[in-house]
């Protein structure tokens, strides 16, 4: 297990020198001088100069992008060409709000999606299936900052039970952003675990344990559920890791000071090293989020477990 | 068990979903019904009177009636720096304005007024002296002095953000402990224009010298100190008590960053904040009808046009230009694009200042439209020509401005959406044929030096005009001193410019603010500026 661990950790390094390449190399053809950005319209030729001499942005191409990993493996992200601060530190200010933004909304997520899943398998057909269906219908198909008025329109302007925006008062802060952006995702999981688990209980396995006699609940909770599991698993890591950069919408709606929403005012600012900070965080969190999934697919299957060298 | 809770948990998000949406609906309804007497105001209109005296006292000590003390704030934008000479952003300006005092400040009606200075004469064209405040404070404890006020103007010189408002301060000398001589490079009559500007305020020299990190701890002689600033979510300011003009009755301001216009909106009627910067101007009706909230909205120097680059064709030809804005329903673009929060500008510079007129400048008229393009001996199919525009309310002027081309003159225009960075690059170059922009300076002189002196080519002087005569013009304005002579020249200026046409002005953009009742002290000049402790909580 920890030779498979170390081994997928290894392969992170490639990973990422090929996303911070690729994304260097379309910042820089991105047209816009960050220079004159950062500036001003009034700055005069000579100060612009002198700053892109500082910033190093007279540099060929690949000085430049070896100038950055340099830094990068000190863990130093470069310099924002807006703030003139560290990026790390606009980075680490934002990163925790949006990864316990993008926790809770999975929780919120997984607790409806799970029953409402089940549900729609067992009872397929029904009226349970159908309605939980349109529920997921509805969460797929609502855009998120739509989602996110209604929810501020009436639990903080009409019944005044959360805030409207920020991140200052705790859980109660946390509430509508979780609950709007896990709604969204719901929709999906909701969806693959009742397909994962219509397949799941035709199996002939299943059909054993009921000629057994053993309780429904049972069935569906100890034998169904948990091979029913493992593409569920899949697409929540997958949703988590777009929660993390996805969330920019739900972050500007409830104005939640996530890194998403600092991440587009930086590409829109031109401010590269801002820009490029933000994507190699959550490269590395997507992958890192991936391999969690996979080693939770070993606890889910002993056999998948068993081909982890 | 299971069953149970599942049997419960269908309908009950059924059901919440439903009250969801009905709950949205309502809302919608009431914006969409309180809508419609926003579009029959008249453009540029006060919607509220501000019972501000305009004198730069504070508020006073006292306590407030309702016995609350602090202000919350909802503004769109996070400023990037706090520190006075890195930044040229509106949000940072704000912010510095609580923090910070420099030896000027923009009063209401725009003039420069003494903030830190005292008194100041003008001993000859180029040598002005000035006698600064005595005993005046930094938050660190420590007294203001010349030696302070000199070291705070160089580096205003010094930093690229800013250094545009210190080109007028020449050579800065300390005469003694409270008094410096400037001078000028020159006759300057921006001087005092650009020392109200935060790039010139006023810091301590010890810790200029020392490299102090002023974007960490801002230290200025300001009636707020920054206590502390959340990345991305709020910047927290405390009273400061002993601010030479007096303590501010507010003693905590909070600034929220909210980027949402709908939940700003929504933010101040829930009783979250106190104050909306910038308000939506498709909210401002609905806000309009709410009974505890106060709507402001007046003329600002915010001056809008389609820039027009006049080195290509067909832009090059005169003519053409004046058929372009003889022929757009400017009330229309307003209507459209900010709800009627504007007034209509014909003259190339703002109304707003003395000695600006609209006389030779092309105003609405479809029949002038026509006789000038036929002047101009151009084929309407050869004039298509792409607008860029850079966000959605520029994209709807766009969509007004085609309408009318099109139906006034026959030609096909087309829109370019373009982001901001992009849209400042291929503008300031010149790489470009016409674009929906905008310019917003508290004073005259530092308006048309930017939109219009060829020096500023390949800058902010987007539509390129490069006008001897015009030039000549800027540059008397910036010498004249005398003020009765200045604004003669600024009137010559004005008609000239009109006259000449280099772009298309459409409106002034009206200040918009929305706050709770009870806020006593409340004003925005037209610069945009509002002095926080002025304000104090009386009752409903």
């Amino acid at each position: 297990m920890i030779k498979f661990i170390i081994k997928r950790l290894v392969a992170l390094i490639p990973v990422l020198l090929g996303v911070s390449l690729l994304v260097f190399f379309i910042l820089d053809l991105a047209p816009g001088d960050p220079a004159k950005t950062a500036l001003g319209e009034q700055a005069r030729p000579e100060e612009i100069e002198a700053f892109r001499e500082e910033m190093g942005l007279n540099n060929p191409f690949f000085v430049r992008y070896a100038d950055y990993m340099l830094g990068l493996v000190q863990g130093d992200l470069g310099t924002s060409y807006k703030t003139l601060d560290p990026v790390g530190q606009e980075v680490w200010a934002r990163l925790p709000n949006t990864a316990v933004l993008a926790l809770t909304s999975t929780v919120v997520a997984i607790l409806l999606a799970l029953p409402l899943g089940i549900i729609a398998a067992i009872k397929q057909n029904t009226l349970f299936d159908g309605i939980s269906m349109f529920v997921s219908l509805v969460g797929i198909s609502m855009p998120v900052f739509w989602m996110g008025l209604l929810l501020i329109l009436m639990f903080s302007v009409k019944l005044g039970w959360f805030p409207v925006a920020g991140a200052d008062q705790g859980i109660k802060s946390l509430v509508l952003p979780s609950f709007a952006l896990g709604f969204m995702h719901m929709a999906s999981i909701a969806r693959t675990t009742r397909s994962s688990m219509l397949e799941t209980i035709r199996q002939d396995y299943i059909r054993t344990v009921r000629a057994k006699g053993l309780p429904e609940k049972e069935i569906i909770l100890r034998h169904a559920l948990r091979n029913a599991l493992i593409p569920t698993t899949t697409v929540i890591g997958l949703q988590i890791g777009s929660m993390l950069g996805g969330s920019v919408l739900t972050e500007s709606v409830f104005s939640w000071p996530g890194i998403g929403r600092y991440m587009i005012q930086s590409i829109q600012g031109r401010d590269i090293p801002s820009v490029m900070g933000c994507i190699i965080i959550f490269a590395l969190s997507f992958a890192i989020i991936n391999l969690i999934v996979d080693l939770i697919y070993g606890f889910i299957d002993p056999r998948i477990k068993a081909q982890y060298k | 068990m299971t069953k149970k809770l599942m049997r419960g948990l269908v309908p009950a998000l059924v059901l919440s979903l439903a009250v969801g949406l009905f709950a949205g609906c309502g809302s919608s309804n009431d914006n969409s019904q309180s809508a419609a007497p926003a579009q029959s105001e008249a453009a540029g209109s006060t919607t509220a009177s501000s019972d501000n005296s305009g004198n730069s006292g504070n508020a006073g000590t006292s306590t407030a009636a309702s016995g609350k003390d602090s202000l919350i704030i909802a503004t769109a934008n996070e400023t990037p720096s706090v520190t006075t000479n890195l930044h040229n952003a509106v949000a940072g300006d704000y912010l510095n304005n609580m923090t910070h005092n420099g030896l000027f400040y923009t009063s209401d009606d725009l003039s420069p007024q003494p903030a830190l200075c005292e008194s100041y004469e003008i001993v000859s064209d180029t040598e002005w002296v000035f006698h600064l405040k005595q005993g005046v404070k930094f938050h660190n404890g420590t007294e203001m002095t010349a030696k302070d006020v000199k070291a705070s103007l160089e580096l205003c010189k010094e930093s690229p953000q800013v250094q545009q408002y210190g080109n007028s301060t020449g050579t800065i000398e300390v005469v003694d402990d409270y008094t410096i001589k400037i001078t000028t490079d020159g006759p300057q009559s921006g001087l005092l224009s650009d020392l109200c500007h935060h790039g010139n305020a006023i810091l301590p020299a010890d810790l200029i010298e020392s490299g102090h990190d002023f974007n960490k701890e801002p230290i200025g002689t300001g009636p707020y100190k920054l206590v502390a600033w959340n990345k991305g979510e709020s910047l927290e300011f405390e009273a400061n008590e002993d601010y030479w003009d007096g303590a501010p009755a507010i003693k905590k301001v909070v600034w929220k960053v909210i980027p949402e216009g709908s939940s700003r909106t929504m933010a101040l009627e829930a009783g979250e904040v106190d104050l909306i910067i910038e308000v939506e101007t498709t909210d401002l009706a609905r806000l309009q009808d709410n009974p505890d909230i106060t709507a402001f909205s007046e003329a600002g120097t915010s001056h809008n046009w389609m820039m027009i680059n006049n080195e290509k064709a067909p832009f090059d030809n005169i003519d053409f230009r004046r058929a372009i804005a003889s022929c757009i329903d400017k009330n229309a673009v307003i209507q459209v694009a900010l709800n009627g929060t504007g007034s209509v500008s014909d003259s190339m510079t703002p109304d707003c200042f003395p000695g600006v007129v609209a006389d030779g400048a092309p105003s609405y008229d479809v029949e002038k439209a026509k006789e000038y393009f036929a002047a101009s001996g151009l084929n309407p199919a050869d004039c298509g020509f792409a607008v860029i525009c850079s966000d959605d309310t520029k994209l709807r002027v766009g969509q007004v401005i085609q309408s009318c081309i099109k139906d006034a003159l026959g030609i096909d225009i087309t829109l370019e959406s373009m982001d901001l960075a992009t849209y400042l690059d291929v503008t300031a170059t010149g790489d470009y044929q016409a674009a929906i922009g905008g310019y917003t300076s508290s004073s005259l002189l530092a308006y048309v030096q930017g939109v219009y002196h060829s020096i500023s080519i390949n800058g902010s002087n987007k539509t390129r005009t490069n006008d001897p005569n015009i030039d000549a013009l800027i540059d008397k304005v910036q010498t004249t001193l005398d003020p009765e002579e200045n604004v003669k020249v600024v009137n010559e200026l004005s008609k000239a410019l009109n006259e000449l046409c280099p772009q298309v002005p459409l409106y002034l953009r009206n200040n918009v603010r929305a706050y709770r009742n009870g806020l006593q002290g409340f004003n925005v000049n037209a610069g945009g500026s509002t002095y926080y402790e002025r304000m104090s909580w009386g009752s409903n």
